[in-house]
C-alpha cells in the first residue's frame, strides 16, 4: 500500500507544527452571527471589528493604558440627533479595513477622555471615523446609555468597551450581547458591571426616590471607572439604623468623613439649579469617591448614598470567619469577614479583586 | 366628528342675581372660608368711600392668590409643563412664579373656570392691570368707575370666592388619573374624545403626559409613557411646532437630568414620529426662552409699562438669531410688546422689538405665519381687540406680510392677513379670528 502512505519530508515537519490558538479567530467566528442581529453586517466590518477588539484589549499610548469606548454605526447626523447637546469632531476617513481603525484609534484613543467617544462611520466603501460626546453634566445620560443601553433596532448602533482590564464587551442597540474575555475565561453570570449594579442599587435603597436613579447612576459609572482600573476594591452599605448616626466600632479603623458626603443632596441641588458650580462638585467629589475605592481597605457607604469611610482595615479577618487561612488573598478574606455580618451590621459587600473578578453579597 | 366634543367641562359658576348690584349684595355670596367677616366688611367700608380701584385689587389679589394656591395643588412641574414654562423650578411657588395671566389662562385650560367666568375675569385682569400702570396725571384724568369695582366684585366672587372649593373640572381629573394609572387602548373612548377633540384639548393631553413622564416614577411612569407612546404618534401629524419642540425638548430635559426610563420611553416616541429635528440641539434655546419669558412676564404684569424695556433689550442684545426652538415663544414675546394691549404700547420698548422684526427674514415669517400664529393665544387674543388690530395692520403692511401670505397653506391666516390691510375695518378679519379660535378650541364665548 505505498501509493497511501505520506512523504517522509512532510511527516517530519507535521510533528513540530505547533497548534495555533488565536482568541481573533474565536472572535471572527461570533461576530458575524451578532452583527447581522444588529443590523450592522457586512464582511469588512467583521473584520475590522474584529481586528479592532483584539487591539483594544492591550492598547497603550507612550506606555499609558488606554480605555476607549467605541461605537460603530450607519448614519452620524441621525444618531447624533437623538444625543441631546452632541459633539463631534471628525477625525479622518479610509477605506473599509482594519488598518484604517489602527490609524483610528491612534489619533482617536489619547482624545477619547472627559466624555468622549471614538466613533466609526461605516459607509459603502469607507470609514469615517473621530470623536462624539453628549451631555451637560455629571448626570446626564451618556451616548452609551442611550445609544446602547436604550437603543432602538431603527438606529443600528454598537458599542464596544473595556468592563475591566482583561475583559470587553460589545454590545449593540438591539440588545446583543459579546464579552471577551482575555484573562480567565469566567462564568455569564459573573458579569462585574451586572455585580456592580447591583451593589449600586443596595448604596440607594434609602436615597429619595426623587434623586434614586440618578444616584445609582453616579455610583454606577464611578465603578465602572474603577473596573477598568485594574485596582482591585472592597466595599460595604452599613444597615441603617434609627437615630444611629455613629459609625459602627469596628468600622472606624480607617478615615472616616465627619460629616459623611451627602451625594443624593449633591445630586438634588444640581438638578434644582443645574449650574457649573454644583456640577463640577458633582464632578470632583466622584473622582474622591473613586480615589477612595482604589485605595486600600474597605470604603464604606451609608444606605442613603453618602460616603462615611475609607481605607478601613477590620480586626482578624480569618478568625471572624472561621474560615481556612490561606483561602484568597488578604482582601478576599476581609471580603469573607463582611459577608458574615451582612444582614447585622452591613446591608451588603461588594468585592474586585486586582484582575476583574467582582463578588457581591446583600442582605 | 365634531369639534364641540368637550373633554372637561369648567365648574359653574357662584349663583348672584342679576339685580344684585351692591357689594353688601354680592358679597353675602363670598364663601366665608375664602373670605372672612373682617375681609368683606372692610371691602364695603373702602366702597362707600369711593375706593373702588383699591377695593378691586384688594379682591382682585385675594381672588387670584386663592386661584394660584388651588392650582399649585396639582403640582409645580405640572403647572410649569401646562404652561409650557420649563424655567419654573421644581420647588418654586407658584403664587411666586404664577402671573396672573397665567393663571387665568390655565384656570381656563384645566376647567377650574368655565368660559364665561374666564372672559369675566379677564376683563377685570385687564381693567386692573391698566388703571395699575396709569402715571399719577393720567390716574387722576381716569378714574377707576363704581360700575367697573361692582363688576371685578362680581367676577371675583362668582368665579372664584363664591366657590366652597374650587377645583379642576371631573372630567379632567378622571382623564389625567387615567394617563398615570392604566395604559389606554387605541380603541378606547378617552382616545377616541382625544383624536376627535379640537386642538386645544390635544395640546393639553400631550402637556398632561409630558407633566407625567417628568415627574412620575415606578408604575405611574411606565403608564404615562405607555400611554405617551399611544397618543403622541396618533396627534403628531397635527401638532404644531411650538407642540413639537415641546417633546423635544422634555426629551433633552430627562436626558440631562439623568431620568433614564423617561427618556428612553420619550426616545422611543420621538423614534416612531421622527420627531428628532424638535430636539434642541445644545442650551442657546433655552437662554432665548427664559428671555422671552421674562418679556411676557413683564408685559402681563402689573406696571407693564415701565417693566418691558428691560427685558426687551436684554432678548434684543442676545443676537439676532433666534434658535428654532425658541422662535415660536420669542415671536409671542415681541408681538406682545409691539402690538401692546387695549390701553397701549410701552414706547420705550418698541425699538427692541422693531430691532428683531427687521432681523426677520421671509422663511421666519412664513414659518411663525403658517406653523405658529394659529397656536399662540395670546397674539390672536390681542388682535381681536381694537387698538392691537390697529398695531396689527401696521405690521402686516410694515412687514409686507400680505406677499408673504401668498406662500402660507394655513387659509385661515392666509385670510386673516388678507382681511388686515384696513384698521378701520377690523370686521372682516374679527370673524375669521372668531372662526379661527372656534375651531382650535380657544374661544370662550362658546
Amino acid at each position: 500500500m505505498l501509493g497511501k502512505r505520506r512523504p517522509q519530508k512532510e511527516r517530519a515537519s507535521k510533528a513540530v507544527k505547533a497548534q495555533s490558538i488565536s482568541i481573533h479567530s474565536n472572535l471572527s467566528a461570533a461576530l458575524p452571527a451578532f452583527l447581522r442581529k444588529e443590523n450592522l453586517h457586512d464582511r469588512e466590518t467583521g473584520d475590522a471589528v474584529g481586528s479592532l477588539v483584539t487591539l483594544l484589549s492591550n492598547y497603550r499610548e507612550e506606555g499609558r493604558r488606554l480605555f476607549p469606548e467605541v461605537f460603530f454605526f450607519n448614519d452620524i447626523a441621525n444618531t447624533l440627533q437623538t444625543l441631546p447637546n452632541s459633539e463631534q469632531v471628525v477625525i479622518g476617513t479610509g477605506p473599509k479595513t482594519s488598518a484604517t481603525l489602527d490609524v483610528a484609534m491612534k489619533r482617536c484613543a489619547p482624545l477619547a477622555q472627559w466624555g468622549w467617544s471614538i466613533y466609526v462611520m461605516r459607509t459603502r466603501t469607507q470609514f469615517e471615523y473621530g470623536l462624539i460626546r453628549c451631555g451637560l453634566t455629571a448626570l446626564s445620560l451618556t451616548a452609551f446609555e442611550l445609544l446602547i443601553e436604550e437603543g432602538d433596532e431603527s438606529l443600528p448602533a454598537i458599542g464596544i468597551r473595556h468592563i475591566s482590564q482583561h475583559e470587553i464587551e460589545v454590545s449593540g442597540a438591539c440588545k446583543n450581547r459579546l464579552r471577551i474575555h482575555f484573562g480567565r475565561v469566567r462564568r455569564s453570570d459573573d458579569d462585574p458591571v451586572l455585580i456592580g449594579a447591583r451593589f449600586c442599587r443596595s448604596i440607594v435603597t434609602r436615597v429619595p426616590s426623587e434623586v434614586r436613579e440618578q444616584v445609582h447612576n453616579f455610583y454606577r459609572r464611578i465603578l465602572g471607572g474603577v473596573l477598568k482600573s485594574g485596582h482591585g476594591c472592597l466595599a460595604i452599605v452599613l444597615r441603617s439604623r434609627p437615630g444611629e448616626r455613629r459609625l459602627p466600632s469596628k468600622f472606624r479603623d480607617g478615615v472616616v468623613i465627619e460629616p459623611p458626603i451627602d451625594i443624593s443632596k449633591k445630586v438634588a441641588t444640581l438638578l434644582k439649579g443645574n449650574n457649573c458650580e454644583s456640577d463640577v462638585r458633582l464632578r470632583a467629589t466622584a473622582a474622591l469617591i473613586r480615589g477612595m475605592l482604589s485605595s486600600d481597605g474597605i470604603t464604606v457607604f451609608g444606605s442613603d448614598g453618602s460616603v462615611r469611610a475609607y481605607n478601613v482595615f477590620i480586626k482578624n479577618p480569618i478568625r471572624a470567619t472561621g474560615n481556612a487561612p490561606g483561602s484568597g488573598g488578604a482582601r478576599h478574606r476581609a471580603y469573607a469577614s463582611l459577608c458574615s455580618w451582612v444582614g447585622y451590621d452591613i446591608d451588603s459587600a461588594f468585592f474586585l479583586s486586582q484582575d476583574g473578578q467582582a463578588e457581591f453579597l446583600g442582605s | 366628528m365634531s369639534s364641540e366634543i368637550i373633554l372637561w367641562e369648567g365648574a359653574g359658576l357662584a349663583k348672584i342675581p342679576a339685580n344684585e348690584t351692591t357689594p353688601e349684595q354680592i358679597l353675602t355670596h363670598a364663601n366665608s372660608r375664602q373670605l372672612n367677616a373682617r375681609d368683606r366688611s372692610q371691602i364695603i367700608y373702602a366702597f362707600n368711600n369711593q375706593s373702588y380701584e383699591m377695593v378691586s385689587n384688594f379682591i382682585w389679589n385675594k381672588a387670584t392668590s386663592s386661584l394660584k394656591a388651588q392650582l399649585g395643588r396639582l403640582g409645580t412641574a405640572f403647572i410649569a409643563e401646562m404652561l409650557d414654562r420649563p424655567d419654573i423650578p421644581p420647588d418654586a411657588s407658584i403664587t411666586q412664579v404664577l402671573t396672573d395671566y397665567d393663571a387665568l389662562r390655565l384656570a381656563k385650560e384645566l376647567g377650574v373656570v368655565n368660559p364665561t367666568g374666564y372672559l369675566r375675569l379677564k376683563h377685570s385682569f385687564d381693567l386692573i392691570a391698566h388703571f395699575g400702570q396709569l402715571s399719577a396725571e393720567d390716574a387722576d384724568d381716569s378714574e377707576f368707575s363704581i360700575n367697573e369695582a361692582v363688576g371685578v366684585i362680581r367676577a371675583c366672587v362668582e368665579t372664584i370666592l363664591g366657590q366652597d372649593k374650587i377645583d379642576v373640572a371631573v372630567d379632567f381629573k378622571a382623564f389625567r388619573d387615567g394617563l398615570e394609572s392604566t395604559v389606554f387602548d387605541r380603541n378606547s373612548t378617552e382616545i377616541k374624545h382625544v383624536e376627535s377633540s379640537p386642538y386645544f384639548f390635544k395640546r393639553a393631553s400631550v402637556r398632561i403626559l409630558l407633566a407625567l413622564v417628568k415627574s412620575k416614577s415606578g408604575a405611574q411612569l411606565e403608564n404615562a409613557l405607555g400611554n405617551a407612546n399611544l397618543i403622541i404618534p396618533l396627534l403628531w401629524s397635527e401638532l404644531f411646532p411650538p407642540e413639537r419642540f415641546q417633546i423635544g425638548r422634555a426629551y433633552s430635559e430627562t436626558v440631562a437630568d439623568g431620568k433614564t426610563q423617561a427618556a428612553s420611553g420619550l426616545r422611543k416616541v420621538l423614534l416612531k414620529v421622527r420627531g428628532f429635528d424638535y430636539v434642541p440641539e445644545d442650551l442657546r434655546s433655552r437662554s432665548f426662552r427664559i428671555a422671552a419669558q421674562r418679556v411676557i412676564e413683564a408685559h402681563e404684569g402689573v406696571n407693564n409699562f415701565y417693566n418691558e424695556p428691560g427685558p426687551a433689550k436684554a432678548l434684543a442684545e442676545m443676537g439676532s438669531t433666534i434658535p428654532r426652538p425658541a422662535f415660536p415663544l420669542c415671536m409671542t414675546a415681541i408681538l406682545s410688546v409691539r402690538l401692546g394691549n387695549p390701553y397701549g404700547i410701552c414706547y420705550e420698548a418698541q425699538s427692541y422689538v422693531n430691532s428683531i422684526l427687521r432681523t426677520l427674514n421671509p422663511e421666519r415669517w412664513l414659518f411663525y405665519l403658517d406653523k405658529c400664529l394659529r397656536t399662540d393665544e395670546r397674539i390672536l387674543e390681542k388682535i381681536s381687540n381694537d387698538k392691537p388690530f390697529r398695531r396689527w395692520v401696521g405690521l402686516v403692511t410694515e412687514f409686507d406680510l400680505t406677499a408673504i401670505a401668498q406662500d402660507l397653506r394655513d387659509k385661515d391666516v392666509k385670510l386673516l392677513l388678507q382681511e388686515s390691510k384696513d384698521a378701520d375695518k377690523p370686521q372682516r378679519a374679527r370673524n375669521i379670528l372668531t372662526k379661527l379660535e372656534k375651531k382650535m378650541g380657544f374661544a370662550v364665548d362658546q
